[in-house]
């Protein structure tokens, strides 16, 4: 195959040439490549985030009802799956919090601490005292670390909660660090304390489950809607504007690539141009040796083509490098679910992004290389 | 002998607007193993006639017969495959790929026909034998001479054995000691091997040595002068006769 013989040479005849044409389309595989990688570390985040900060599945109160009256039997029925590991019945309510003259809108959960740490592993996001000391103590708390500070509360101080009539004094004996905005809102208490302050008897907002597997929680949702009246939600339900965003903004995302594989293309294309324009006595020689059109053809596509490879290595360690580099970054949690970016890199995705790169040099190269085809060998001879 | 080429009133027309004939209704048979020169003055014609017979251009009218096949209208992959196996070009300038070596430049037509390489690698090194360059193999086009350049590309011209050699002004680039050696090469090839030469040159010097002398003037032959024995016996060919 003399068309890859002579292709090669002109590439290694034209190291400046080659070297930016390669870098153009590296840059662009590695950007898209670094910015689908952040796209994919942020869905893992969120998906992280829900799954870990939040029930897998949350039933609610029947249609007409304002609290779960039987929770004990529902809870009983959740636990018959046994992907369930965990139901837990939680109160949820609003009160103020007052220590000293400080005081602070809180939003108080009751739960039984077993089931709750089960449920969403509280224990582990403590940096002061035990949360299941709210087993035995009736008149204990667990405060958001945020929330501590505003009251200018420490571990082992008392504060009273009160909720329109009622008011509750209550020790804290913990501090807890979700690393969520809720921090500076969230009290625990223990269950029956927390139905006392709410005063709507023995009754529950809600019962959060955890699965083993957090993609049957649709099933065990509609298993239970099934069997119930209650109202089960899976976690997949409740993110699904974020999740339907994500997709949105996924055929944006591929438009905006598509765009920069464009412009490189036009590089490449340019880059082509130029070297086929100072190649063209060559093209006439080698016509008049009796390469036919194709052959011409083959030479400029393959040369274009040769280079796909080393751009899209090139711009896959360059997002490699890069994903490195965001990574150190640490972020603000107020702008994000996570203390860090997190740039996914799959394999997978780079094969993507290469194939396409691949499919770029070789779309870019097919009109220069079409145009040297056609040379007027006698005038191709001629240029000076 | 054999006719190898024949023209029948080849007319080359060039230019939408004001017309300039390049060729004129000429009328042309070449004999194989003949070694023909073609002279007359710039514009004469000359070049595109030589175009014409290696297949690089096509008539605005008129036929060009080559070894009995009317070619005049072949499609461009068949006139590509014709100057591949029939044709062998020589140019002014050398027009050697840069890129490549002495050895690899010869092996290139025989690369195009598909030869294998390693049969197409001994046999150029066999053709740059013959032009005296068996020790410059492996040199670039920037490493050689003027003259060296010029024997690499007579060896390219003849790697593949073509029954006919081109040589547009194949010496006009050339010193005169550079020159002769060059055409005592050719005609010492032609002899060996029978292949049919036609140079476009300026050189009457170098003219005077073929077997046949055609003189163009405004794309017509305007005279034709054959070899025989030591001198030469005109023909004149101009129609204002």
């Amino acid at each position: 195959m003399f068309e890859l013989a002579i292709a090669e040479r002109h590439i290694l005849g034209n190291p400046k040439m080659v070297l930016f044409t390669v870098l153009s389309v590296a840059l662009a595989v590695g950007v898209i490549f670094v910015m689908i990688g952040l796209m994919d570390g942020y869905r893992e985040n969120l998906i992280e985030d829900t799954v870990e900060n939040a029930a897998h599945v949350t039933v609610d109160p029947k249609e007409d009802e304002d609290y779960i009256y039987l929770y004990r039997t529902l809870t009983a029925i959740a636990r018959e799956d046994p992907l369930v590991v965990a139901a837990s019945p939680r109160i949820i309510g609003n009160a103020a919090a007052k220590y000293k003259d400080n005081v602070e809108g809180v939003t108080f959960v009751g739960a039984d601490p077993v089931q709750e740490d089960l449920l969403l592993k509280v224990q582990d996001d403590l940096v002061w005292g035990d949360y299941y000391d709210l087993r035995f103590k009736r008149f204990a708390a667990v405060v958001g670390d945020n929330l501590a500070d505003d009251l200018e509360l420490k571990w082992g101080d008392d504060f009273q909660l009160i909720r329109g009539s009622a008011s509750i004094r209550v020790k804290a004996v913990g501090i807890i660090d979700t690393g969520t905005s809720l921090d500076s809102t969230l009290v625990y208490l223990p269950l029956e304390t927390a139905q006392d302050l709410l005063g709507e008897g023995d009754v529950v907002s809600e019962v959060g489950m955890r699965l083993s597997d957090i993609y049957a929680a649709p099933a065990v949702a509609a298993e239970l809607n099934n069997r119930t009246r209650y109202k089960a939600e899976s976690w997949q339900d409740k993110s699904r504007d974020v999740l339907d965003m994500l997709g949105t903004q996924q055929f944006y995302s591929i438009l905006f690539y598509s765009f920069i594989f464009l412009i490189s293309g036009l590089g490449i294309a340019n880059t082509m141009m130029m070297i086929i324009s100072r190649r063209t006595k060559e093209i006439g020689i080698l016509m008049a040796m009796g390469a036919d059109q194709i052959s011409i053809m083959k030479i400029f596509v393959l040369e274009s083509v040769i280079l796909g490879p080393p751009s899209a290595l090139l711009g896959g360690g360059l997002a490699y490098v890069a994903a490195k580099v965001i990574g150190t970054f640490e972020v603000p949690a107020e702008f994000y679910i996570a203390d860090r970016l997190t740039v996914v890199l799959e394999p997978v995705t780079f094969v993507y992004v290469a194939v396409f790169a691949l499919l770029v040099n070789l779309i870019a190269g097919i009109y220069p290389a079409y145009k040297a085809s056609r040379l007027d060998p006698v005038e191709a001879i001629a240029t000076e | 002998m054999t006719n190898i080429i024949e023209i029948k009133k080849l007319r080359k027309v060039y230019g939408d607007g004001v017309e300039l004939v390049a060729l004129d209704d000429v009328d042309l048979t070449i004999e194989e193993g003949e070694v023909l020169s073609i002279v007359g003055p710039s514009g004469s014609g000359k070049s595109t006639l030589l175009n014409m017979i290696g297949l690089l251009d096509t008539p605005t009218s008129g036929e060009i017969w080559l070894k009995g096949q009317n070619i005049t209208n072949a499609s461009p992959k068949e006139r590509a495959r014709l100057r591949n196996r029939e044709l062998g070009f020589i140019f002014q300038y050398h027009h050697l790929l840069p890129e490549f070596d002495a050895v690899e430049n010869v092996m290139m037509p025989l690369l195009i026909a598909g030869v294998d390489k390693k049969e197409a690698r001994s046999q150029a090194i066999i053709h740059l034998e013959e032009v005296g360059l068996g020790d410059r193999l492996h040199n670039k086009p920037s490493q050689l001479s003027g003259g060296q350049n010029q024997r690499v590309a007579v060896a390219r011209a003849l790697a593949g054995h073509p029954s006919i050699v081109i040589g547009d002004e194949p010496t006009g680039n050339l010193d005169s000691k550079s020159s002769d050696m060059i055409y005592e090469l050719l005609r010492k090839l032609n002899r060996q091997m029978k292949q049919t030469f036609i140079l476009v040159t300026h050189d009457m010097n170098m003219a005077e040595k073929t077997d046949r002398i055609l003189r163009l003037v405004d794309g017509r032959i305007v005279s034709e002068m054959r070899r025989e024995g030591e001198g030469f016996v005109s023909r004149d060919k101009s129609r204002a006769e």
